[in-house]
């Protein structure tokens, strides 16, 4: 049997990876692709677009899933709204996990006084209801755009990850090997990179994986609330905060950016819950 | 238990109450810089649209929004300290009185919510869990992970349309009866109960493959009592430490539904007052929301060592 | 009933919300009152005379009035209630329109005395007002002095209002015993409520159920509909580019496509100026500004902007965050940027707005109703140089001494056809130098159950309780 044959059979016994990563290399042809797939301007109010009263154009031959209460096409804003929503939730993680690292990295590996420092800023960042403290926190931003909401998704999430790392860092550091590196004389921050970082990076995908899934949650849930990036570029949070006064009339503003966000995390949720399953972090068994 | 270890555990309350405090007072503190950051002026909304500059700075003095911040926090903790959460800017009442008006609506939505995740969810992933297959596992699987990928307001908005302008079966939002309790629950239960029903049915998978529930079943047990008395009792433990802790989290995580469904709870409250930019309301919110997350813990952490010596 | 605005206050010398003003105006009544057509009648004043050349008013009080416990309301208390409007540290949005009163005083229980500074023929609809409203001695300031049709049961902020009939008043005996107004219900769940019968009245329909009525011709003949005195408009800072430039103002003002914006809005009418309609000096006949692209264009280019603005310092477009504000703003940023304006959109919460449009916008949009009708009320504390911020209102920072020569005269004149005359100038000019793109009237709708009548859209009070009444039919 070639080795080729080994790594499909690998991939094929494990469908849930096979399905999340699937769905998620086509979100990100579909994101990137947005301009090109897109049949209309994501942007343009069509006067056709509303029909008698002022009422969205319900799905047809013009517009595929409708039209939204400014008569602009739905699913062109739901392409473009990939983009914005999985920068978010991507740069959202990106900042989390930079930050669950450093916290909990730190905090495991020195110890005393700034492990105490640390794992109480994480108690009272825990102590929050999450949702209210991001919509205070993205309310009190002076300017709502891309990168201020990815620091405050990100701020929202590294707590969790971060008591994981430093519990992680602790039985790492209490191991004989680093121990022993350090008896041999290598400084802390070299003890740190060379021997603690590696062994962290399987528990890192995972964690990332179910952050990344929350992140995008909580900013399509921002944008719901209104404290999103600002109108009108489209985002599948900022569509369903339109679509509430109008789903009892347009229930299509409804389904199809809240239908996306699922497809999205579950996505998501998949490969980690395929990375977590015991013995298979990392390398296939 | 020997009376040292009552001893080590009076310390260990003592230093865990020590750290709630100090918890709480973070929560305050970053809660102050957060919302005193909220751009608009709450002077200039009572002041109405034609409102004078004077007027505004009257109402500012009134507030005491002219005062530096430090003095305000200060001020705030003194009346903290008398249990004096101050006085709404928007709704000119105490915050206290408020609170004490929306928070049975939430308790009863987030209590409601959370027994039918535990229950629910138990018994779903106990039963997968007694009778493993392919296809029941792989359902499980697939639910549980929809579940807990859906966002709650976008359920909420579904079965709004549905239930509500399509079929006309159920009040449309508000809060009050049972028949205006059910679809905030569905929508809450959904991504609640997927979960509980996954954990549930790792631990009890996990408890039936120990060797004594093996020599209990190879003593002539029924299956059934075996996952009742055996499996599930063990299983329960995590499962009810996960369960206090989201209890907690709940009440301050119920904002979505809340705002769905038009349920006059402190979620819908606290959204509504950074609206409004009323300060001292959303610190009341706030803080009473992290009360009862930091309670829990509080809970948590001191039965644990209670339930299993080994901790200590 | 069930509306999506909420009340701020209904303590009478704080009210001034429609909703809150609507509460209030049920509870009370003041000297003299508007009837349904928007005329000011008398009401506990039996008759007045103006004395010292119009700077001094006498009102008689009628025989008999009471308040709702049956205690006599006497002069003193409207003393009372006006000394306590104008004190700072009550800290009135009302306070402003009663600066002009040099004294007020009650001779007797029957007779009240009000002195100006200078004469001023709208001092009658400045009683009108609910903050003119008498304060009963020892009464909790919180609510209103119970001297009108209904008085407040409960009020829960936030959540719901209930007021009861007054049981000694002869004009409510008809109407309804009990109105509940629930507060800020989600626009989706109204017209549900209606349907189930949890609700008798939606007294603002919401724009995507009227889009679903529309076809409907046995809903439309429930629907009430009315024009009430508020302009929708387009504001442009002029000390701030590229409003500076009034050639760039028109061709905002010409690029603006109001038909639609309209049908956005969920009704209306196009405004034709800036005074609305039940305001005296409204002109019917003036056309409706049409749309016109390439107009706009070419007034672009001998502004020196052929093809458009320069990409640069982005222009900033506030509005008040809400949905429908959301989806005509975001209408009028699509037309301009069609004919080469590209302005960004600012959506903050209300509170922030109004603390910020005056001096931190380029533009914004906005809407513009007089307390009382009078074409002054509406345009001094706007238009005025004397009004600039930070003292006053004129977001446009608009200063022209033409305008306010005319403002002034017109604001002393007697009221008839010179004064409206006179501030029909002043709206021509303004029109043409275009600090301001007016854009629609606001209609409001109505949608009540078969058997309940008397609903109406009042010219100045907009939303009123009074009058309902359940038919027999």
């Amino acid at each position: 049997m070639g080795r080729r044959i080994i790594g499909s059979h690998v991939l094929l016994r494990r469908p849930w990876l096979l399905l999340g990563g699937a769905l998620i290399c086509i979100l990100v042809a579909l994101a990137i692709g947005a301009p090109m797939f897109a049949p209309h301007d994501p942007l343009k109010q069509n006067r056709d677009g509303l029909v008698l009263g002022g009422a969205p154009a319900p799905p047809g031959r013009r517009y595929v899933l409708g039209a939204d209460s400014r008569g602009r096409d739905v699913l062109s804003r739901l392409l473009h709204g990939a983009r914005l929503s999985l920068a978010v939730g991507l740069g959202g993680t990106a900042v989390a996990m930079a930050l669950a690292l450093g916290v909990g990295v730190s905090a495991g590996f020195f110890g005393g006084t700034a492990d105490r420092f640390l794992m109480r800023c994480t108690d009272i960042v825990m102590a929050f209801p999450a949702i209210l403290l991001a919509v205070a926190l993205a309310a009190a931003l002076p300017q709502r755009n891309v990168v201020t909401l990815v620091l405050v998704v990100g701020f929202l999430n590294w707590a969790a990850p971060a008591r994981v790392f430093r519990s992680e860092t602790l039985t790492l550091r209490e191991r004989l090997y680093v121990e022993a590196a350090r008896s041999l004389g290598a400084g802390e921050f070299r003890t740190l990179v060379r021997h603690v970082l590696p062994h962290l990076a399987p528990t890192a995908l995972v964690l990332a994986r179910l952050a990344t899934a929350s992140t995008v949650l909580l900013a399509a849930g921002l944008s719901f609330l209104g404290v999103g990036i600002p109108a009108p570029a489209p985002t599948w949070g900022s569509m369903l905060h339109e679509a509430q006064t109008w789903y009892s009339v347009a229930p299509w503003l409804a389904f199809w950016p809240g239908a996306a966000v699922v497809v999205t995390v579950a996505a998501f949720n998949l490969i980690a819950f395929d990375l977590s399953r015991p013995g298979r972090a990392g390398e296939p068994r | 238990m020997t009376s040292d270890s009552r001893v080590s555990w009076a310390a260990l309350l003592l230093r865990r109450l020590g750290g709630a405090a100090g918890t709480l007072l973070g929560v305050t503190l970053v809660t102050f810089l957060v919302v005193y950051r909220l751009p608009g002026d709450p002077a200039a909304l009572l002041a109405g649209p034609r409102a004078d500059p004077e007027v505004i700075a009257n109402i500012r003095r009134e507030l005491k929004l002219d005062q530096p911040l430090p003095l305000q926090y200060a001020d705030y903790l003194v009346r903290l300290a008398h249990l004096d959460l101050g006085q709404s800017y928007v709704r000119r009442e105490p915050v206290a009185e408020v609170i004490r008006r929306r928070l049975p609506q939430t308790l009863q939505l987030a209590l409601a919510g959370w027994l039918c995740w535990l229950l629910f969810g138990t018994a779903l992933g106990t039963w997968v869990a007694a009778r493993p297959g392919r296809w029941r596992e792989g359902a499980l699987l697939g639910f549980s992970i929809l579940g807990v990928s859906t966002p709650t307001f976008w359920v909420g908005l579904l079965l709004l349309y549905l239930f509500v302008t399509r079929w006309k079966l159920l009040p449309a939002g508000g809060s009050g009866t049972l028949r205006h309790l059910l679809l905030p629950l569905l929508a809450l239960s959904f991504a609640g109960v997927a979960y509980y029903a996954r954990v549930a049915h790792t631990t009890v998978r996990d408890a039936l493959a120990q060797d004594y529930v093996r020599t209990a079943r190879a003593k002539g047990l029924s299956f059934g009592s075996v996952v009742c008395r055996h499996a599930l009792r063990n299983a329960l433990l995590p499962l009810v430490t996960l369960a206090g802790a989201d209890l907690a989290a709940l009440l301050g995580g119920v904002v979505f539904t809340e705002s769905v469904f038009d349920w006059k709870g402190m979620g819908q409250l606290a959204v509504e007052s950074v609206a409004l930019v009323d300060l001292p309301m959303i610190l009341g919110v706030v803080l009473v929301s992290a009360i009862f997350v930091v309670l829990a813990n509080l809970i948590v952490d001191l039965l644990y060592p209670l339930l299993d010596p080994r901790i200590r | 009933m069930a509306t999506s605005d909420d009340l701020k206050s209904l303590d009478t010398a704080l009210a001034f919300d429609t909703w809150s003003t609507a509460v209030v105006h049920a509870c009370t009544r003041r000297l003299v009152d508007y009837d349904a057509a928007g005329k000011l009648q008398p009401d506990l004043a039996e008759k007045w005379e103006i004395q010292d050349g119009g700077k001094s008013y006498c009102f008689t009080l009628g025989q008999g009035i009471q308040y709702a416990d049956g205690s006599p309301i006497q002069a003193a208390h409207f003393v009372a209630a006006l000394a306590r409007v104008r004190d700072p540290k009550t800290a009135s949005p009302g306070a402003a329109f009663f600066s002009g009163i040099a004294s007020v005083d009650a001779p007797d229980p029957g007779t009240l005395v009000v002195k100006l500074k200078a004469p001023d023929p709208t001092l009658l609809n400045l009683m009108g007002l609910t903050f003119a409203a008498p304060l009963k001695p020892g009464q909790d300031s919180k609510l209103p002095s119970p001297s009108g049709p209904y008085q407040v049961e409960e009020y829960l902020p936030g959540e719901k209002v209930t007021l009861a009939r007054n049981p000694h008043s002869e004009a409510a005996k008809a109407w309804v015993e009990k109105i509940v107004v629930q507060l800020k219900v989600a626009e989706a769940l109204q017209m549900t409520r209606f349907q189930s019968g949890e609700v008798d009245l939606l007294p603002a329909v919401p724009a995507a159920e009227l889009a679903r009525l529309a076809g409907d011709a046995e809903a439309q003949k429930r629907l009430v509909r009315g024009v009430v005195p508020q302009t929708w408009y387009f504001g442009m800072n002029v000390t701030r580019a590229p409003w500076t430039n009034p050639k760039v103002r028109a061709a905002a003002a010409l690029a603006l496509d109001r038909e639609r914006i309209v049908q956005l809005a969920g009704g209306g009418t196009v405004a034709n100026g800036i005074l609305p309609p039940g305001v005296p000096g409204y002109r019917k006949e003036r056309p409706a500004p049409a749309r016109d692209v390439d107009g706009a264009k070419k007034l672009l280019a001998d502004a020196g902007f052929p093809g458009g603005l320069p990409p640069g310092k982005p222009i900033t477009l506030w509005l008040a965050s809400n949905e429908k504000y959301q989806r005509l703003a975001e209408a009028i940023q699509s037309d301009l940027k069609e004919v080469g304006i590209p302005v960004e959109l600012k959506s903050v919460v209300l509170s922030e707005y109004l603390s910020g449009y005056r001096t931190k916008a380029d533009c914004w949009f906005g809407g513009w109703y007089p307390d009382f009708p009078d074409a002054g009320n509406f345009l001094e504390p706007v238009l005025h140089g004397r009004s600039v911020p930070p003292k006053g209102s004129n977001a446009a920072h608009y200063r022209n001494t033409e305008v306010d020569g005319l403002l002034d005269r017109a604001h002393a004149a007697p009221l008839g056809a010179e004064r409206e005359a006179l501030y029909g100038q002043a709206e021509d000019r303004l029109l043409s130098d275009a600090p301001w793109a007016p854009l629609y009237f606001e209609e409001e709708t109505r949608y009540a159950r078969d058997g309940i009548q008397g609903i109406t859209v009042h010219p100045v009070w907009r939303q009123i309780l009074t009058g309902i009444r359940k038919g027999g039919a």
